[in-house]
């Protein structure tokens, strides 16, 4: 009896032996990362009027398009995206090193509607904060329409 | 004139009187023991042809009190044990006596299950796979609600709250279900989301769980695409009884500083508790039953999944006549809960994740609801000949689901869901001779729900899905070894006004007896499953983005089965069962959920086309008298997704499922066990969910070992459990962290 007994324990704990345990956080990185997709749903206007798309994350909220210049050094945005497709995908990444948390107020897609400067809007947004620690990777959904885009905060 | 008349009648009255008074009706007790002379418990004593009967006490005795005069044939049956019949007639008032002494075995005493064929037959004589699990065995093991349970089953593995039947179900974000939930023979999937309702019923009062293994849908229609189970109440006892159970246990904190650091409630255990409180007893002698309380309360092994449940049921077993029984089942349910739908990440899974949006609102990963369901299963069963009987049957099944507001008060029911689930069905059984059975019956099921997760249509609040259904099965015993069946079935449900969907689902099975303890089948059989409500008119951005598609289609399934059972017997030292089925099941327009770029969420479509093929293997084994019990059972599956030009393999399914179970009867009342769960880790999983919650395509193979002790009084267990001992982390479906190691301490007392 004593033989089946222990023998069956044996077997269980050997068998798990080399065993790991498990899932486990991944580790540590002091890069932090925003993810994302922009679906286009309605008709794409002329080339000359879409010159640039890209994401931006800021950590402010601007109020038109010449804070965007004046506030360079506090937003982060992804390279340029792809022109006349139905979806693209885009990454930024953070390097965090020694920062506790970045928080970005507003964020969204940028559309460079002409050749100036502040020839600049955004086409769709999301106005909620983004807080990002070392390691973290933020997620984001966007469905732009180029018939109905969005406005700064203060555009009337 | 009138004294004239009234002397003679009064004289003949008073001469009659002796005789009314005499009893019409006889009784008939005994004993049933083994060949040792030791009590046997539970052991079904029966008239055949009517349904008078009982079960045996702890002493082993019985009595069947009030039963007709006339001749009977009486039969003593229990698993394990060679059934044993005898001859009585009883005489008006008589009480007889009939003992039985039963000749222990398995090869000749098999298990009695009702699932497969929609009637009462032995193990052996089911042309199809089969897992039975007894209440002993959720005892034992401290299970409190059945999708627990339905871990332990070979074959089967959960994807959080989904039921894969050898990987029939995959996951599809909780609606529909792939596997049929019966009760007493009755579908009980839930009415908002055709879901198994796995809270619905006591745990304390199932008397055993039957898994139908493969399309069960000739005998059972939609929702049997993968296979079925049935959970069989129990029946009150011949002596009355009263039992608690007390459980109690904690979730062990969890060991990575970084998930701590994002939730305080990691730091601790975390507490869990049931206590089940249940009576049975005959009232006279045609009425008899039991009613059941329980109360559960678990904090859960995450932020944001707390659960809060009382119960009562009641079942009461009328017996007006001896040809006649009244069976009903009811209970209500009251449930509170938080449902966590997805994590926020791997640095952070204790916690419910969000996905942020475009819209006014980002989608968040915790449901938080109060429930309460209200379950009614009246049937009749009716004796017109030892060779014919029917039974009439109705069900009612409503749900009424509120959301709860940030402060945790439930909003207006008009924000939730308002759901019920009725019809009725009729069956014929007929067996004209011993080698002949024939089943017909009829149901008709109505679906009412109206949720704030449908839209209304023309001003209609309720969607609804009528369906009726005809079937029939034909066995034939062929000669000594052969028995084939037939069986074919007509469903047709309502999906819209102008719009029927109908099914004819065929079954053919063939088994060949080629020794006393070893049988050959072979099983045909189609399944199909009606997309649910939800699957066709969901509309929802609260949880997860997802929009309707009132066009889907049925899924449908053909099955195919080789298999084989034997078993062996030595004598009290070691009896030997095995196993093995060879299957392949071939599905179309399987539902799966789709990202739709046009709409920005996804929808509910129907896309695969899939083969599933593999190995089964069970092997028992019971040494010693019993005192060395063990159970291996051993899937290999080959999924593969026919979708595309070339195959893949389908989502979300292992290849290599493994369960084993033993226990040691240990000196001075004890008893100790382990149950050890293995599936490989998935070959492939659905990535879109992945591009919106994070690391939810992050798996790893699942590896859980179950440890318990228990020490058994006659009127009192004490069972020490440890699950997950090894503190093993990993995910049933995507995006959500199964329990870690938890302690759990349950007491059983009979008073």
């Amino acid at each position: 009896m004593r033989f089946f007994y222990f023998g069956g324990v044996l077997l269980i704990f050997g068998l798990f032996a080399g065993c790991d345990g498990g899932l486990a956080p991944p580790p540590p990185s002091p890069l932090a990362h925003i993810e994302g997709s922009v679906y286009y749903t309605g008709p794409w206007p002329p080339a000359d009027s879409v010159r640039e798309l890209r994401f931006v994350a800021l950590r402010f909220v601007p109020q038109n398009a010449l804070d965007l210049l004046l506030r360079f050094n506090e937003l982060v945005f992804s390279d340029t995206l792809r022109r006349f497709v139905d979806y693209d995908t885009f990454r930024v990444t953070l390097d965090l090193r020694g920062v506790v948390a970045d928080t970005f107020y507003y964020s969204g897609i940028a559309w460079k509607f002409g050749p100036g400067l502040l020839d600049w809007r955004p086409l769709v947004v999301y106005d909620r904060p983004i807080i990002l620690r070392p390691g973290d990777r933020w997620l984001l959904v966007f469905e732009a329409d180029f018939r109905r885009p969005a406005s700064f905060p203060g555009t009337p | 004139m009138r004294c004239a008349y009234l002397g003679p009648w009064l004289l003949v009255s008073l001469a009659a009187a002796p005789l009314q008074a005499q009893p019409t009706r006889a009784t008939l007790e005994g004993t049933v023991r083994d060949v040792y002379g030791n009590p046997i418990m539970g052991v079904n004593v029966v008239l055949i042809g009517t349904l008078y009967g009982a079960a045996t006490d702890a002493h082993g005795y019985y009595v069947i009190e009030n039963v007709p005069a006339g001749s009977y044939t009486v039969r003593a049956s229990a698993v394990g044990y060679v059934p044993a019949e005898a001859s009585v007639h009883l005489s008006p008032g008589a009480r007889e006596r009939i003992d039985f002494a039963l000749v222990p075995t398995i090869v000749e005493a098999p298990e009695v299950v009702v699932t497969a064929a929609r009637r009462a037959q032995p193990v052996e004589q089911v042309p199809v796979s089969l897992s039975v699990l007894p209440l002993s065995a959720l005892a034992q093991r401290g299970i409190a609600t059945l999708d627990e349970a339905l871990r332990y089953v070979p074959g089967v593995q959960m994807a959080g709250n989904q039921v894969n039947i050898r990987g029939s179900s995959g996951f599809t974000y909780n609606a529909g279900s792939r596997v049929l939930l019966l009760v007493d023979g009755f579908p009980m999937l839930a009415p908002d989301a055709d879901g198994i309702p796995f809270e619905l019923l006591p745990i304390a009062q199932i008397d055993r769980i039957e898994v139908l293994k493969g399309p069960g849908s000739a005998l059972y229609g939609s929702g049997a695409l993968g296979g079925v189970v049935q959970v069989i109440t129990r029946d009150f006892p011949e002596q009355a009884e009263t039992e608690v159970w007390l459980s109690s246990g904690a979730y062990k904190p969890v060991r990575y500083a970084e998930w701590r650091a994002h939730w305080d409630g990691a730091r601790q255990w975390r507490p869990f508790g049931t206590a089940i409180f249940t009576h049975a007893r005959r009232l006279n002698d045609r009425l008899g039953g039991w009613i059941h309380a329980t109360y559960l309360r678990d904090t859960g092994h995450l932020n944001a999944n707390e659960r809060t449940m009382l119960q009562g049921y009641a079942k009461l077993r009328w017996q007006p006549r001896a040809d006649v029984r009244v069976v009903v089942l009811s209970g209500l349910t009251w449930r509170r809960s938080n449902a966590f739908l997805y994590w926020n990440g791997l640095r952070d899974p204790l916690n419910p994740g969000r996905i942020p949006a475009s819209g006014s609102k980002d989608a968040v990963g915790t449901n938080d609801t109060q429930s309460l369901q209200w379950t009614f299963l009246p049937a009749l069963t009716h004796v017109l000949s030892p060779q014919l009987f029917y039974t009439a049957g109705g069900r009612l099944y409503a749900l009424a689901l509120r959301p709860l507001d940030e402060q945790g008060r439930p909003k207006p029911l008009s924000k939730g869901t308002l759901g019920f689930r009725y019809g009725g069905q009729l069956q014929f059984d007929w067996q004209p001779t011993a080698s002949q059975y024939l089943t017909l019956g009829a149901t008709a099921d109505a679906l009412a729900t109206r949720s704030s997760f449908f839209p209304e249509a023309d001003h209609q609040p309720f969607r609804s899905q009528p369906e009726i259904a005809v079937f029939g099965q034909w066995e034939q015993a062929l000669g000594l070894h052969w028995r084939l069946t037939g069986g074919l079935r007509f469903d047709a449900y309502q999906v819209r006004a102008d719009r029927w969907i109908t099914r004819l689902s065929p079954k053919t099975n063939l088994l060949f007896q080629a020794q006393r303890n070893l049988t050959l089948h072979a099983a045909f059989g189609l399944g199909f499953r009606v997309p649910s409500l939800a699957e066709r008119y969901i509309e929802n951005q609260d949880f997860f983005p997802i929009v309707s598609n009132p066009d889907l289609l049925p899924e449908t399934s053909t099955g195919y089965e080789l298999g084989l059972r034997y078993r062996k017997n030595a004598g009290s030292l070691a009896e030997m069962q095995l196993e093995l089925a060879l299957f392949r099941t071939e599905y179309q327009d399987l539902i799966e959920p789709r990202f739709q770029r046009e709409r920005l969420a996804f929808q509910f479509v129907n896309l695969t086309h899939a083969r599933i093929q593999g190995l089964e293997t069970l092997l028992k084994l019971n040494l010693l008298s019993n005192r060395f019990e063990s159970q291996l059972g051993y899937t290999w599956l080959d999924a593969k997704d026919l979708t595309g030009p070339q195959p893949l393999p389908l989502s979300f399914r292992s290849r290599h499922l493994f369960k084993g179970g033993l226990t040691i009867a240990l000196p001075a009342q004890l008893s100790t066990g382990a149950d050890l769960r293995l599936a490989s880790r998935p070959e492939r999983i659905d990535s879109e969910f992945a591009r919106f919650v994070p690391d939810a395509d992050v798996t790893v193979p699942v590896r859980v070992l179950d440890l318990r002790l228990s020490w058994q009084h006659p009127k009192l267990t004490l069972t020490l459990l440890v699950k997950n001992a090894l503190d093993y982390y990993y995910v049933e479906r995507p995006a959500l962290l199964a329990p870690p190691r938890h302690l759990q301490l349950q007491l059983q007392w009979r008073p």
